[in-house]
């Protein structure tokens, strides 16, 4: 094994038994790749020290207990809105600079249960609000791909878990957890040339992930291939007491497998072909086709008719439930306190006005708009309405006469832009394009994952997703792997 | 209710099934689904409104551009209002049909205080400290104002 990007689990556990690599000096690498990296901007904190004890537990078990975890000595980096015991957490924001949980998100629980080992917290957009993680307090994360030394024409890295999916693609971790709203996981994945998966809504746990969006908010995991976030999954899957939120059954862990494609259907939807779709992506999203059609898959084209409008739908119900959200930060119990005393109104107005930015102050605007009494049949209930109409769409093309098992998309509709191209939009119009292909699994609350595919002209990666019905993980992922082997894509940057 | 409206769909769904079936993927590149523009609208908030949704917010919208992206938010928002969604039920959670159950009655978690303020700015004894209470935001501004033009 020579360079740090082609690490995988398995071949990071083989190295561990036949002694060519221990945990302390693999993590000890990752740690070096992450400072070495450090321009790119992955990381909020870099936890040097848990970093070192993890490896050395690690280490302790695995020669002197030998009892190998499934995660036993991987790096595993978080996004910075996961709550970690004794670890600032900060959400990229002012509001919680100087934040200090005593607690641990689950997710992060298991994890450290499973033997991963923490390098570090991921940058995001503040509070998630975004798809560029360029509206970070700490500065935007840059795209790996295409990147240059004191060259001012870098790529973004997508968002808002571009922290996360640099942290991956860089190999400073091999994998890492990000959250995903309206497409915060898959997006980055996507432009950053990595696997991200989106899990069904409820099947990971969101205690202690500092919530957006609760109705549609999921923990997102991010790794170099898709065997390893399956094996990151089926770790961190399953009930949990702390949320009420999870499905209260059992998760079977899933195994990777040999799949007969030709008992494998999958839908075309028409109307994720839209307007300022590039050619490389549609190229890309024809070449996978003709792929699966040479593995005698059944391909269909199907419609999902409310497409156009879920970007619509989602902005409103995204606004709304922010401006309930954020109304927990008054800066009393925790968070930023402003320097003033005339009444407690005028501190929480003014520590509010100071802890956030102006797309989470704008967002919070539009919320309440929507949710005036004159206003809330008309925006927030209709928004609702067509959620359902959105939602019956997927459910037609999975069952039904004619059904499909598996609907293949792109990610984004383009490969990554450039920063100065990107800062000339307005946040919310970012979004409402960068989204247009991710947001409605997270309107469903189905499961879907992102696979780089190959380079697009300009050398970056073009990225193609998956989608399936509640809970099939198990197939979707299988057929993930398939595509993967079939296309073969290769991390070429040069980091 | 909701079963007219699926069948409406699905017989939508058939027709437009039957009309795509034998499309190749080629034929993509020539139809594509137009995003809903948004920029033809004139949206206009009014002062009193503005000033309702700050004293709700609790956030200042000090600038005009704050006003221009409220504005532009309805606006694109508006752009759902038009669409039929007659006899369907609004789906507030993706769990409807799921069991989620709630936990006993009891405690499990306590003894917890010093953890609970340790991330306050301000305390004092086992407390947290908040400015006096009851005095409405508006007031405030208006009270500084008078300040302001008296000094």
């Amino acid at each position: 094994m020579n360079k740090l990007t082609s690490y995988t689990i398995k071949k990071i556990h083989k190295s561990y038994i036949e002694k060519i690599l221990t945990p302390t000096s693999f993590i000890d690498l990752c740690l070096q790749k992450a400072k070495q990296a450090s321009e790119l901007n992955a990381f909020v904190t870099l936890t040097v020290e848990e970093a070192e004890n993890h490896g050395i537990e690690s280490e302790k078990r695995l020669y002197i207990d030998k009892n190998v975890k499934p995660l036993e000595g991987i790096s595993i980096g978080i996004k910075d809105n996961f709550c970690t015991k004794n670890i600032s957490t900060t959400c990229a924001s002012n509001m919680l600079r100087n934040f200090v949980p005593t607690y641990d998100a689950t997710v992060y629980s298991r994890l450290r249960q499973a033997g991963a080992c923490l390098i570090g917290k991921c940058n995001l957009d503040e509070f998630a609000m975004g798809s560029g993680t360029i509206d970070s307090i700490f500065g935007p994360t840059r795209n790996p791909w295409g990147y240059r030394k004191n060259d001012d024409k870098w790529r973004i890295a997508g968002g808002s878990s571009g922290g996360s999916a640099v942290a991956v693609s860089s190999g400073a971790c091999v994998a890492a957890l990000g959250s995903d709203t309206g497409g915060s996981t898959r997006n980055p994945a996507a432009l950053c040339g990595v696997v991200g998966l989106k899990p069904t809504y409820g099947l990971v746990s969101r205690y202690g992930l500092i919530p957006l969006v609760n109705s549609m908010d999921v923990p997102g995991i991010i790794a170099r291939t898709v065997e390893d976030v399956t094996a990151v999954l089926n770790c961190i899957a399953g009930p949990d007491e702390l949320d009420s939120t999870t499905l209260k059954r059992d998760f079977n862990p899933i195994v990777m497998k040999e799949l007969d494609m030709s008992k494998i259907k999958i839908g075309i939807p028409k109307e994720y072909n839209c307007v300022g779709m590039s050619k490389d992506v549609l190229e890309t999203w024809q070449y996978v086709t003709k792929l699966l059609k040479n593995e005698k898959t059944m391909i269909r084209s199907v419609s999902l008719p409310n497409t156009s409008v879920s970007i619509a739908v989602y902005s409103i119900l995204n606004q709304c439930e922010v401006a309930s959200n954020m109304a927990r930060y008054d800066g009393l119990e925790y968070g930023l306190r402003a320097n003033e005393d005339y009444s407690t109104e005028e501190l929480y107005a003014s520590s509010r006005s100071q802890g956030f930015n102006n797309v989470v102050r704008w967002r919070i605007f539009a919320g309440n708009y929507f949710l005036l009494a004159r206003n809330y049949d008309k925006y927030f209930i209709k928004a609702l309405k067509l959620r359902r109409l959105i939602s019956n769409d997927f459910k037609n093309v999975f069952n039904g006469e004619d059904s499909v098992d598996l609907l293949l998309t792109p990610t984004t509709l383009t490969d990554a832009p450039r920063y100065e191209d990107f800062v000339s939009k307005h946040n919310r119009d970012q979004c409402a394009f960068q989204d247009y292909c991710t947001q409605p699994a997270n309107m469903a609350g189905i499961p879907a994952v992102s696979i780089p595919v190959r380079l697009s002209n300009d050398n970056l990666p073009v990225s193609l997703q998956l989608m399936g019905p509640c809970l099939s993980e198990d197939l979707l992922l299988n057929v993930a792997r398939k595509i993967e082997q079939l296309v073969n894509f290769q991390h070429t940057h040069n980091f | 209710m909701n079963y007219i409206s699926t069948i409406i769909s699905y017989n939508k769904l058939q027709i437009i099934k039957s009309a795509v079936r034998n499309l190749c993927l080629k034929n993509l590149s020539t139809r594509q689904a137009q995003p809903i523009d948004h920029k033809e609208e004139n949206v206009r908030v009014d002062k009193n409104t503005l000033a309702l949704l700050e004293r709700l917010s609790l956030v200042k919208c000090d600038s005009t551009e704050g006003l221009t992206v409220l504005e532009d938010s309805i606006a694109f928002a508006n752009k759902i209002l038009h669409i039929n969604t007659d006899n369907v039920d609004p789906l507030y959670s993706v769990l409807e049909n799921e069991n989620v159950y709630l936990r006993n009655d009891v405690v499990t978690q306590g003894d917890c205080q010093k953890d609970i303020l340790k991330n306050a700015v301000l305390k004092e004894d086992d407390y947290f400290v908040a400015p006096p209470g009851n005095i409405p935001l508006q007031e405030i501004q208006i009270d500084k104002k008078e300040q302001e033009t008296k000094s």
